[in-house]
């Protein structure tokens, strides 16, 4: 193949340059650039000095994307005062309230309240997600397994799965004890239907070839499931559980919000009650950076269990 | 009862007792036993030790012969004619184990007579005896001598598959009859979508039958109404491969035999490291399927076939999709594992040169519904080396061959051309 | 059959499919004859069995029993006001998901475009990506003036990332070879968009434009129970307040029965403007 030859000598800018002058038209080639790059990324072929270079264009693009958000944001709000936006917390007091050793409104990082809130939130989410996955792995793994098993209760699930976790609110609250478990209870509830639907389609996902092999060599049933059905089940199961941990996160932040006394929900919903604007905003990007280290962190220990997938791909 | 006179004009009908001497016949006439059979009764089976041969009086025998000229095969689907006669095997001497089976289909009566009494009065009536003797014998299956204790003998009967019955009721396999001796490669071509896959998955215990019978050494393994059930004795190597991704090398070649309980662990892996090495893989038993090329990955699942022991092995277009230089190689490769230990193997593709290079013998299929249409005998010598492949009798034999599939596959195109429109 | 006949055939084959009643008559007739319809119909029915003998040995004081739920939610249906709250909820969600959709393509059209501009955004959505649409509810509520808008805008949010993300993964998902094929045909810039790009990201972009429509829901729940004056969630709410579990069931139900509804309409959508995906 010629053009990862060509492309690993050239550098990134001089390439661009080159390509734009040969054609007028300039999205084709960023285009093209963005095939090629794709094309190389899938190949990971050339881990030399070009690629580095390419990833830190990357990141110099990045960087000016979010440095002009947080610009247009200070702008609309600190400097402009246009209506509406004067509604809206500035980012320099976000950042002064969320650093202050004593902030206006109580919540910092130096604030022990503050990890309080987050302690309970992770914790809850943690607990459901952990039942979630304990109830939902094996129900869909035996969803897949056993056909008539599947036809019984498939439709259960299917009966109560389009009802959307955030409609039981009010239902939990009233049949379960206490705000905790009624909010565990929500946010399980998302992630158990997430966990369950991915793992049943990852089993279906097993090409049909594998298990007829399998009874070419005499596994029996136990086996298959062991060998077979939960390894191959795996690469679906892990998609299902971000997914899952995103709708917990979800749900939990609903639950907190209508129901709960305590979490990141609860103080982003105390925060507008009492007007401390920026403590909307650290709720929220404390929301959000939790988020994404818990989906990144499913992400890794997948991909570290499922290293068989990535071997040849390296290799190829 | 038959009275002596209708006997021996029931024994003249047929073809092959009308050349024995009148003397011998008339002792038949005399001697042979009339038995009732009753529906769904089996006259014969594998392993009988009932030294009789049959004349059919009424009734209606299904699957009581293979009818056999040396190689080709064809099966006599049913006996019906008064006079006709099978069980051959009684008149084969040193057949130890008859390795077919009778059934009838409606109440039968039979001319039963004692197959060693009439080899004795066969060769006692000397020269002409002994001719009659021959002819009968050498109208029998002439392979079943060889087949005697070799493992491996599949036996492919009238078999019919219709996918859904009730719905579009596509026919891909009608009427299809293959024998194949234990040992033998034999490579089956066709057009695509022809049944040959259909086939290959009704021999392996996929896919039900609805009609006709397969079995492997005289045992059933699939038939109609019936729910076939795969297992290690047929291995299958897959078309796209079906190496578990998730498991390594020697995982996946240890863990049949451990299940099977036929080897111990350590048994397991030491046989998986001698086989890998012997085919010059020794260094990848710890590597995962997808870190390997996709020739190695074929050289390692034929080996993880052969690691089971199998009694046949059915390849299913195992290497579609390799480049030109890849396929020689697992071809040779192939070849090299075949003269190891020869197993039965039932090899499926649409590659002509591949088919002839590696078979003994190759059946061309005919397009949907799919039967045999002719028999290409490649009686080239083994080890067979890549050079063969520029010859003049390999490329004779190519000749043939594309001249047969290519009528199939105009058929088949235009055959899709209609479903199209 | 004769040759008049096989030439009358297809028509009248046509004719008779479109017509008759038979094929739906035989799909039904398998459908009883089949275990897997029976075995259903059992797994729900001891589902609810299930249930209604608790409530009877009086397990559960609070939750009705399905026979009680038979009386009590049409008893809540006929209440004036049921269909003007489907009416509301689905207004909000039609105008969140409609503008999500047309910024969502358009801005994934873009980025897909262009590296560059995909290299400056992607990164800033990637960020704001994880915080669950629920938690701008505040900031929302301060910033827009009605809270109309405000429930419009967090179903916005719930929907917009799912479909751009789905437009960008459809766009990756373009074979590089059919865009090198249109390019070695000469195709201009805007053929390469209308003719390539289009049709090879449709298929992802319905895969969003599904999802996104049962979050949509799921958001507008939320957002109505926390703020709003009417609509399903609001009527779920006002019945939790009130302790009609009636209510409750019944509102659970409505807003299943919604995103359903709305899944299948966008599903079906996509598969009329996907026609050459097999199915």
């Amino acid at each position: 193949m010629s053009i990862p030859q060509t492309l690993k000598s050239v550098a990134p800018k001089e390439r661009g340059l080159k390509i734009s002058s040969g054609n007028s038209s300039d999205g084709a080639d960023e285009r093209e650039t963005a095939l090629i790059e794709a094309y190389r990324r899938a190949r990971r072929s050339g881990t030399g000095r070009a690629e580095r270079l390419f990833r830190s264009t990357d990141l110099r693009y990045a960087a000016l994307g979010i440095i002009c958000f947080l610009l247009a944001w200070h702008l609309l709000t600190d400097v402009l005062t246009i209506p509406r936006f004067n509604f809206l917390p500035s980012p320099a007091s976000i950042l002064r309230e969320w650093t202050s050793t004593d902030p206006k409104y109580g919540v910092s990082i130096f604030t022990p309240i503050y990890y309080e809130h987050i302690l309970i939130s992770i914790h809850r989410v943690l607990l459901s997600f952990f039942i979630a996955v304990a109830a939902g792995v094996p129900l869909g793994i035996l969803l897949g397994w056993n056909r008539t098993f599947y036809n019984v209760v498939f439709p259960i699930v299917e009966l109560l799965r389009p009802i959307p976790p955030l409609a039981w609110v009010p239902f939990a609250v009233l049949i379960l004890p206490g705000v905790e478990s009624s909010v565990i209870f929500v946010t399980m509830l998302a992630a158990f239907f997430a966990t369950v639907l991915n793992t049943l389609l990852g089993v279906w996902s097993i090409n049909d070839d594998y298990f007829r092999a399998a009874h070419c060599l005499g596994y029996r049933r136990l086996d298959v499931l062991i060998r077979i059905i939960i390894p191959g089940a795996m690469p679906f199961v892990f998609t299902g559980l971000q997914i899952a941990m995103g709708v917990s996160w979800f749900s939990l932040v609903g639950g907190e919000m209508i129901a709960g006394r305590s979490g990141l929900g609860f103080l982003i919903f105390d925060a507008y009650m009492q007007v401390a604007l920026p403590n909307i905003v650290i709720g929220m990007i404390t929301l959000g950076l939790l988020g994404y280290i818990s989906s990144a962190g499913i992400r890794r220990v997948g991909s570290w269990l499922m290293s068989w997938q990535e071997k040849g791909r390296a290799e190829r | 009862m038959l009275t002596i006179k209708d006997r021996l004009s029931l024994l003249r009908t047929n073809r092959h007792l009308s050349r024995t001497p009148a003397g011998v016949l008339e002792a038949v006439a005399e001697r042979a036993e009339e038995i009732d059979f009753p529906k769904g009764a089996v006259i014969f089976t594998r392993k009988d030790p009932s030294v009789y041969f049959y004349v059919l009086v009424s009734g209606h025998v299904v699957h009581p012969e293979v009818q056999a000229a040396e190689e080709q095969f064809s099966i006599a689907r049913a006996t019906t004619g008064p006079g006709q006669l099978f069980g051959w095997a009684a008149a084969v001497e040193g057949m130890p184990d008859r390795i077919i089976s009778a059934r009838c289909n409606t109440p039968t009566k039979v001319l039963a007579v004692d197959g060693k009494w009439f080899q004795d009065v066969c060769s006692n009536h000397g020269e002409a005896g002994l001719q009659a003797l021959q002819d009968l014998v050498r109208s029998y299956a002439g392979h079943e001598r060889s087949i005697g204790g070799r493992r491996g003998w599949l036996s492919i009967r009238n078999v019919q598959k219709v996918y859904d019955p009730y719905g579009k009721a596509v026919v891909a396999v009608d009427d299809c009859s293959i024998e194949i001796r234990p040992g033998e490669f034999c490579a089956i071509v066709g057009p695509s979508g022809c049944g040959k896959s259909t086939l290959l998955n009704a021999v392996a215990g996929f896919d039900s039958i609805t009609r006709g019978e397969i079995y492997l050494d005289g045992e059933c393994i699939n038939a109609a109404n019936i729910k076939p059930k795969p297992g290690p004795d047929r291995m299958v190597v897959f078309q796209n491969g079906a190496l578990f991704p998730w498991a390594t090398v020697l995982e996946n070649m240890i863990r049949g035999p451990i299940i099977q309980g036929k080897m111990s662990k350590d048994q397991a892996v030491a046989q998986a490291r001698e086989l890998l090495a012997r085919v010059g893989l020794g260094k990848i038993e710890d590597s995962y399927p997808a870190g390997m090329s996709s020739g190695m990955c074929r050289r390692v699942e034929i080996i993880r076939a052969l690691m089971n022991d199998p009694r046949v092995i059915l390849l299913d277009e195992p290497f579609r999709g390799l480049d030109a230089l890849t396929k020689t190689v697992v071809h040779n490769a192939l070849l090299e594992m075949y003269e190891m230990d020869r197993k039965t193997v039932l090899f499926i593709t649409h590659d002509l040169e591949e088919a002839i290079y590696l078979a003994d013998r190759v059946l061309v299929m005919t397009t949907r519904p799919g039967s045999i249409k002719q028999t290409i005998f490649v009686d080239l010598p083994r080890p067979r080396p890549t050079e063969l492949l520029g010859k003049e009798e390999f490329l004779q034999l190519k000749e043939e061959a594309i001249a047969a599939v290519h009528e199939e596959a105009v058929k088949a195109f235009e055959a899709g051309e209609r479903e199209m429109a | 059959m004769t040759t008049r006949n096989e030439k009358a055939e297809p028509r009248l084959a046509l004719w008779r499919r479109r017509f008759s009643s038979e094929p739906r008559l035989a799909l039904w007739r398998r459908r009883f004859s089949s275990p897997v319809f029976w075995q259903g119909l059992a797994g729900i029915v001891t589902f609810f069995a299930v249930w209604q003998v608790a409530r009877w040995l009086g397990w559960m004081v609070v939750i009705p029993s399905p026979l009680e739920l038979a009386v009590g939610v049409p008893e809540e249906i006929a209440r004036t006001g049921y269909w003007q709250n489907w009416l509301d909820s689905s207004r909000r969600v039609f105008a969140g998901f409609a503008v999500a959709a047309v910024s969502g393509i358009v801005v994934g059209a873009m980025m897909g475009m262009s590296h560059r501009l995909r290299a400056s955004i992607f990164p800033l959505f990637e960020v704001m990506r994880p915080i669950p649409p629920l938690a701008w509810l505040p900031l929302a509520i301060l910033f827009w003036p009605t809270s109309e808008l405000t429930m419009v805008f967090l179903t916005f949010i719930g929907a917009f990332f799912p479909i751009l993300l789905n437009v960008l993964a459809g766009i990756d998902k373009i074979d590089p070879r059919y865009t090198q094929a249109a390019l070695s045909l000469g195709s201009s810039r805007g053929a390469l968009f209308r003719r390539v790009m289009v049709p090879g990201a449709l298929p992802s972009l319905f895969t969003g434009l599904t999802i996104a429509i049962g979050i949509t829901w799921e958001v507008v729940i939320a957002a109505e129970m926390a703020s709003g004056t009417n609509g399903l969630g609001y009527m779920t709410w006002d019945s939790y307040m009130t302790h009609s579990m009636d209510g409750i069931v019944l509102g659970m139900l409505s807003i299943g029965l919604a995103g359903m509804a709305s899944s299948w309409v966008m599903r079906l959508i996509g598969q009329r403007a996907t026609p050459w995906r097999q199915r």
